[in-house]
């Protein structure tokens, strides 16, 4: 296997929504940790894939912008959690308060709605909800008031809850069976855990946040027309994963571009290691998403293991390669992907070559089943990098993007109603990500 | 309540001997007497619809129809008595077609005069089937037996061109458990309190077509292709109905009990109810019980489906269920509507006060010439401290004869037993002068005689209408449509199919509507009164 440099940053930087190849993008959930958090629901635009721009309501951390997902909160499990919200939206957007379900919470303060207690429009009024994050997984928060209209306007998120144990520890991922042992231990991010046992270990977690939007409603609030929204006719056009279309979805987390979307979707591992995939539907429709690459193990929904009883871990875990997230549900599921049994070595090993980490030894040697035409006979999509071999560099066609210079494989993630794969009937786009898999020397940011 | 075919002695002699005990507990099977009839709905916006529900025996129609509840061991015979202008049946989806089914029916649809019954008709290669089972001819009475019944939460509805049928209301929910305490033989389904919860939909303008003859091919509404809820209902009523805030009723739940929620969905579309704040364990759905529950605090509920949920609160307080898929709002309106409830946990509040009489209903009004008026309404003491009914009376005029000493009036199930009762009684109107009679209702529990409700009855000859002028204006796309009726001045209300109701002009003595905007120039327009008379006039060209 040939040796991979690490040169991508001015390349990627150049082009528009290009990977960039900078650790802080994409190997983790972006979000805030703590347990007192301030959420100020703020209007704001976002950018659409199609280059629209879209008013929204939405939550922001204390005197930062409105983004949309609102602010990961990422807390500890056992600890008590103030969430104090006010709202600084216009008059016409009336009052706003947040739900949490499946927790106990108190609400004070502001005024008494229908769902829970409410912040009125005056910026300075605040609502205090507080809960006991009594147990690990992945939950939602979103506005309880006229959610209908709401969160279609933006006011969601999500929480994160760490169990407080299996205590993380440094180990790499197991070595399934045939295949090849792990890397350098140095070169593992360490095993974490997603609920309390141990059958939830991850190197690497994602969350996925899937949304819809009918863009009719917006411009009825932006033009002051709300009496003539009507939340029944809901028509939704784009669809979003972490508050963006594709190919936004793929560009680098937190882009100066796209200042009220800070969250991306694209997903780096590397062979063998054990991904908590985070599903999140908000909104009015579950959006199946479909894996490429490999299944995925459904290991909790609403942060409850599927479990025959307690302390027997996911023991109800099934495998699916679609999964449809009812909207206000959370799914969890581990993914792992290490080229097995693809009928060829997918490094491009001779028989006597060193195998790689984890790789799969029933191909190892084993050839390319086709040969391939010469590079002036076919189009090149903008993520080939050239070779068909996991961390190759082929050449390259001159005026081709080079947007994988790891030599990574890339999987598509996508919602499986494939009329969501679009931007107002702009085809790609909407639901859309990647999931990336990159060989063990090109590093990834640790946990 | 109900009657059963085979007797609690004859029961009781069989276990006696010891004999033939499971052959007894086959056969019996649990009766009831329904009605499908035409009714209205009330919306939380001051809406009115016409909707098409079941009714026990006589009494009132509701939606969803009224609980049927199969007792453990037996089975179930429905006895359908059909007032609808159309054919209807009933189905149960999870229960096999019944016993004595000879459906399906065909039709050469549209034109529906000639019926088929069983196999398809010989030779006949563009019929259709109208019914999943057979029918029940309008006027007429026929039985549906299930000799074995499954247990669980099931839907029973119309078979008949369900597509409209079951979205008017023509549905309901029928529960079996295992015993008195005990959903299903699995004993982790035992429960304390067993609540339903019937999930649906309701859009107005199909309603509205089908009950006034505009539902069908070539009329204003041809079919259920454009069918857009805009209200979406709990046990057949939208937030803020006072009753969603207490979705448990007369159901007392206490902390610590076994509550056995049971979500059912005769709406269009999949809800998602959200329990905010606990958990529920699942365990069953469609009458089959999982290997393993699942603790989930939302759960999804596609079209006809049932779900049983286990809950078991902790504490006493108030319990909120919401939509997670946003079915939050009465037709569109900005304050909180739709598929809101709460369940309610702690004692019941000492009763104080007396019952109350909703749903008032006089079938026909105007009497139109007919001798008997049918009365029906509901006695309810569930938002009034949760005491059985014990009498309901009427009189008519401006006269209180006393508390007590009206026409008395029976409950639709036979028994006052409950805290909320469907009440009737028939009329002899042909007594009464032409004109505006007010007809008032109460009704007692252990309080007490509650303060009457009321209703306007007119008596009189049989109502016409006639439409007098109809104009289309082609630039400004407005409709002009001008009625008289010889009802009472402004005793009914007219309706332009398809466009809407007509105002009453006290000073013209009639009915105009202005309708805009109308994209082409109908035909014809169609006035029906709820008086009875309707009349069809062409809309001239400009």
């Amino acid at each position: 296997m040939r040796k991979r440099r690490w040169f991508g940053m001015a390349l990627a930087a150049a082009a528009l929504w290009a990977i960039v190849m900078e650790p802080a993008a994409w190997a983790k959930i972006l979000g805030v940790q703590g347990t007192s958090f301030q959420l100020v629901a703020k209007q704001d635009r976002i950018t659409l894939g199609d280059g629209d721009s879209v008013l929204m309501w939405g939550f922001a951390l204390g005197n930062g912008r409105m983004q949309y997902p609102g602010p990961t909160l990422i807390v500890n499990q056992g600890d008590t959690i103030t969430v104090n919200l006010s709202n600084a939206l216009p008059a016409t957007a009336g009052n706003v308060s947040i739900l949490f379900p499946g927790h106990d919470v108190a609400a004070s303060g502001g005024v008494a709605g229908a769902l829970t207690r409410e912040a009125p429009p005056d910026g300075t009024t605040t609502v205090t909800y507080t809960f006991t994050a009594s147990r690990p997984g992945t939950y939602v928060y979103h506005s309880g008031t006229r959610p209908d209209l709401q969160v279609e306007m933006g006011l969601l998120g999500v929480i994160v809850v760490r169990p407080t144990s299996p205590t993380p520890n440094s180990a790499c991922p197991p070595v399934p069976d045939g295949h090849n042992a792990g890397p350098d231990p140095s070169l593992c991010v360490g095993t974490k855990f997603g609920y309390d046992h141990e059958d939830t270990a991850y190197d690497r977690e994602f969350l996925i946040v899937m949304t819809d939007m009918d863009p009719r409603v917006h411009r009825l609030v932006e033009f002051g027309r709300m009496d003539e929204i009507d939340t029944t006719n809901f028509f939704q056009t784009v669809w979003f994963a972490n508050g963006r279309n594709f190919p936004d979805t793929i560009a680098n987390a937190q882009v100066p571009w796209l200042p009220t979307q800070p969250y991306n979707a694209i997903f780096l591992m590397h062979p063998g290691e054990r991904l908590l995939v985070r599903l999140v539907t908000l909104g009015r429709d579950p959006h199946p998403l479909h894996f490429h690459g490999n299944h995925i193990r459904v290991i909790a929904r609403d942060g409850r293991l599927l479990s025959s009883a307690p302390g027997n871990g996911p023991d109800l875990s099934f495998e699916r390669y679609t999964v449809a997230v009812n909207p206000g549900q959370t799914v969890d599921g581990l993914y792992r992907w290490t080229g097995a049994l693809m009928g060829w070595d997918i490094y491009g090993h001779a028989p006597g070559d060193d195998p790689a980490p984890y790789e799969f030894l029933g191909d190892h040697g084993a050839n390319f089943p086709v040969i391939l035409p010469s590079r002036d006979d076919v189009v090149f999509g903008q993520l080939y990098s050239g070779s068909p071999f996991l961390g190759g560099e082929g050449s390259l066609p001159p005026e081709h993007a080079g947007l994988n210079v790891g030599g990574g494989f890339f999987y598509m993630w996508h919602s499986h109603t494939e009329k969501e794969l679009a931007n107002n009937n702009i085809f790609p786009g909407g639901l859309i990500t990647f999931l990336g898999v990159v060989p063990w020397d090109v590093p990834l940011e640790a946990e | 309540m109900r009657s059963r075919t085979l007797s609690v002695l004859l029961k009781k002699v069989c276990l006696a001997l010891g004999f033939l005990l499971v052959w007894a507990a086959g056969a019996a099977a649990v009766e009831y007497n329904l009605t499908a009839k035409v009714g209205s709905m009330s919306l939380p916006d001051g809406q009115t619809v016409p909707i098409w529900g079941f009714a026990l025996g006589d009494g009132p129609v509701t939606v969803p129809g009224p609980r049927l509840v199969v007792p453990p061991g037996e089975g179930l015979t429905v006895h359908l008595t059909n007032l609808l202008g159309v054919p209807v049946s009933l189905v149960i989806p999870g229960q096999k077609l019944p016993d004595n089914n000879t459906g399906p029916v065909w039709t050469d649809w549209p034109n529906e005069t000639t019926s088929w019954s069983g196999s398809r008709p010989a030779g006949n290669y563009t019929a259709r089937v109208r019914s999943f089972v057979h029918e029940v001819a309008p006027g007429g009475t026929g039985t549906y037996t299930w000799n074995n019944f499954k247990e669980g939460a099931f839907l029973y509805q119309s078979g008949t061109n369900p597509a409209a049928q079951v979205q008017m209301g023509l549905y309901g929910a029928v529960v079996k458990n295992f015993d008195v305490d005990q959903a299903y033989s699995d004993s982790e389904t035992g429960f304390d309190k067993e609540i339903l919860l019937v999930y649906s939909s309701l859009d107005p303008v199909m309603n509205r077509a089908i009950a006034s003859g505009q539902f069908g091919p070539g009329k204003t509404v041809p079919n259920t292709r454009d069918y857009a809820a805009k209200y979406f209902l709990i046990n057949g009523k939208a937030w803020p109905d006072p009753a969603q805030e207490r979705i448990n009723g007369c159901t007392e739940i206490l902390a610590g009990e076994d509550v056995l929620l049971r979500f059912l969905n005769a709406g269009y579309q999949t809800f998602v109810p959200v329990f905010l704040g606990p958990y529920l364990t699942l365990r069953a759905e469609d009458g089959n019980i999982y290997p393993f529950p699942k603790e989930q605090y939302s759960l999804e509920l596609a079209a006809g489906r049932s779900v049983d949920a286990w809950w078991s609160p902790s504490s006493e307080g108030s319990f909120t269920l919401y939509d997670g898929r946003g079915h939050l709002t009465n037709a569109g309106a900005p304050t909180p509507g739709g598929l809101i409830a709460r369940l309610q946990v702690g004692q019941l509040p000492a009763d104080s006060q007396a019952p109350v009489v909703t749903g008032l209903s006089a079938s026909p009004n105007p009497t139109a010439g007919a001798t008997n008026m049918a009365l029906t309404g509901t006695a309810t003491d569930v938002a009034t401290g949760c005491s059985n009914i014990q009498a309901a009376e009427y009189w008519i005029g401006s006269t209180d004869p006393g508390a007590g000493s009206g026409t008395p009036m029976s409950p639709a199930d036979g028994t006052f037993d409950s805290a909320e009762e469907g009440i009737q009684a028939t009329v002899d109107v042909s007594g009464l002068s032409n004109g505006v009679h007010t007809v008032w209702v109460r009704a007692m529990d252990a309080t007490g005689w509650g303060s009457a409700s009321s209703l306007q009855l007119q008596v009189g000859p049989p109502e016409t209408v006639a439409i007098y002028k109809t104009r289309y204006r082609r630039l400004s796309k407005t409709l002009k449509v001008f009625a008289r009726s010889t009802a009472a001045p402004g005793s009914v209300t007219l309706t332009a199919v398809g466009f809407g109701d007509l105002a009453y002009r006290s000073t013209k003595n009639d009915y105009f509507g202005k309708f805009k905007p109308v994209a082409s120039k109908p035909p014809t327009v169609t006035v029906v009164s709820t008086g009875g008379g309707s009349d069809t006039k062409p809309v001239p060209y400009p």
